[in-house]
């Protein structure tokens, strides 16, 4: 009898779960004649890669988020991001770029837009040459001042862009001005990337990109130009200053920024639920009998 | 599939379904079908390693019981490891992502985390061992050594898995290159 209420309240908490898992839809945004992109360049995914989603589940969730855009940058290998590009083809979006976090013990760099692994056994410059090489873009990940001996001069003067904002600017004392302060070293692409592993929320830190189209190629072409946007919770911004300026003149931006947590009785209900059923679950749902 | 054949896979199949449904709490707040789907597959690597692992030390130690139904008994004891996911998943549905971002983060988070599982690594311990003692008639300086290796192999094979090529250049530095 326990058994078939366990499954039963397990089945109605999964029913109103999936019911309540509904992706954002939300108008594109063209300011100054771009169209301006939410994405998120620094996603990890399960298998081989220290994530909790597969490709394909960073898809669809990624669709939940509202990002019209994301890469997947597993560590140090590019096969998993190619799988979450195929998903997105099959699946109808949002965009996956291949990518990769070269991961070396002095510095942690995102190559977007590659399509070969990059090996992290070389310098930072060496790195970038080689991101480059295949028409990628260079992104120094979450550059807080451990990380900064791993950039010579040469590595600096060929970086892309740097991860201003980062969930760790949030949790730690100093790394929000340790990545202001690496960001500021010269002119650069502002990013913003969630680092998602599986904690926290995907796009929860995201880059607003102004881009001629929403094609990879037009997405690789704004980070080159520094045409980019990132704003944090507390609204400060970075970014090229005239579209800083016209991002905040036209205020339709901040639609697409992280959505809060939900509230409301039914989704606090939904979620009560869900722990009580894997409860009951756990308890109930398989024979009790350890006999040997 | 036949009767001895479901008795190997339901608690496996149990766990990795636990581990889809703390995917989804952690994900979305909420049991939702493509992620508890999605997450048991993904993270399905876990039984699967347990299971292998087993096999490798276990494999025709018990005298009076068939492989299938010890699986099914090793895995009767995952309930230590099953209620602290649970309890990761829950407080994770219900708090701000922004924090639980934060609960892997720094030196101090992560060394809370470390010692709110302790407890949960001893219960298992304790149960495990009892296991092998008991399931597998061994001494109990035998299920220790058996403990020992099983772990080693499980856990190596699924951090390996885990961590992928990430591990690469901290292997190579260890090994001095």
């Amino acid at each position: 009898m326990s058994r078939r209420v366990a499954r039963a309240l397990f089945l109605l908490a999964l029913a109103a779960g999936t019911a309540q898992d509904r992706p954002r839809r939300d108008p594109p945004v063209t300011i100054g004649g771009y169209r301006v992109l939410a994405a998120d360049f620094h996603v990890h995914s399960a298998v081989f890669s220290a994530g909790a989603l597969a490709p394909w589940d960073l898809v669809l969730e990624a669709r939940r988020q509202g990002l019209d855009a994301f890469a997947i940058t597993p560590h140090n290998q590019v096969w998993p991001a190619r799988l979450g590009r195929w998903a997105s083809r099959v699946l109808g979006g949002p965009r996956v770029l291949v990518g990769e976090e070269i991961r070396a013990p002095a510095y942690h760099l995102i190559a977007v837009g590659i399509e070969r692994r990059v090996s992290w056994d070389q310098p930072a410059s060496a790195a970038i040459d080689d991101i480059h090489g295949q028409g990628g873009v260079a992104i120094a990940a979450h550059p807080v001042a451990d990380y900064w001996p791993g950039y010579d001069d040469r590595a600096m003067a060929s970086l892309d862009g740097a991860e201003v904002l980062h969930p760790a600017a949030y949790v730690g004392s100093s790394a929000r001005d340790e990545l202001e302060q690496f960001y500021g070293r010269r002119r650069m692409t502002a990013v913003g990337s969630s680092d998602y592993h599986g904690l926290g929320r995907l796009g929860l830190c995201r880059t607003y990109v102004f881009a001629a189209d929403d094609g990879e190629a037009a997405i690789l072409e704004a980070l080159r130009a520094r045409r980019t946007v990132v704003r944090d919770r507390d609204g400060r911004m970075h970014g090229d200053p005239a579209l800083v300026r016209l991002a905040a003149a036209d205020g339709r931006l901040w639609t697409r920024d992280p959505a809060r947590p939900a509230d409301g009785l039914l989704f606090a209900l939904s979620r009560i639920a869900g722990v009580l059923a894997v409860v009951a679950g756990l308890v109930f749902g398989l024979p009790s009998t350890v006999e040997v | 599939m036949t009767a001895g054949g479901w008795v190997a896979v339901r608690r496996p199949l149990f766990a990795a379904l636990l581990l889809g449904c703390t995917v989804s709490l952690m994900t979305v707040g909420t049991l939702s079908a493509r992620l508890v789907a999605g997450g048991a597959l993904a993270w399905s690597f876990v039984p699967l390693f347990e299971a292998a692992s087993l096999a490798l030390v276990g494999r025709g130690l018990s005298r009076r019981l068939s492989f299938s139904r010890t699986l099914d008994l090793f895995f009767a004891g995952r309930g230590a490891w099953s209620l602290a996911l649970l309890a990761f998943g829950a407080a994770a549905a219900f708090a701000d992502p922004l924090d639980v971002y934060g609960w892997a983060a720094t030196v101090r988070a992560k060394s809370l985390l470390a010692v709110l599982l302790l407890p949960v690594a001893a219960w298992s311990i304790r149960v495990d061992l009892c296991f092998f003692r008991i399931v597998l008639d061994r001494t109990p300086a035998q299920a220790v050594r058996l403990l020992f290796v099983q772990r080693a192999v499980s856990w190596t094979a699924s951090t390996g898995y885990f961590l992928g090529f990430a591990s690469a250049p901290y292997l190579a530095r260890m090994l001095g290159r």
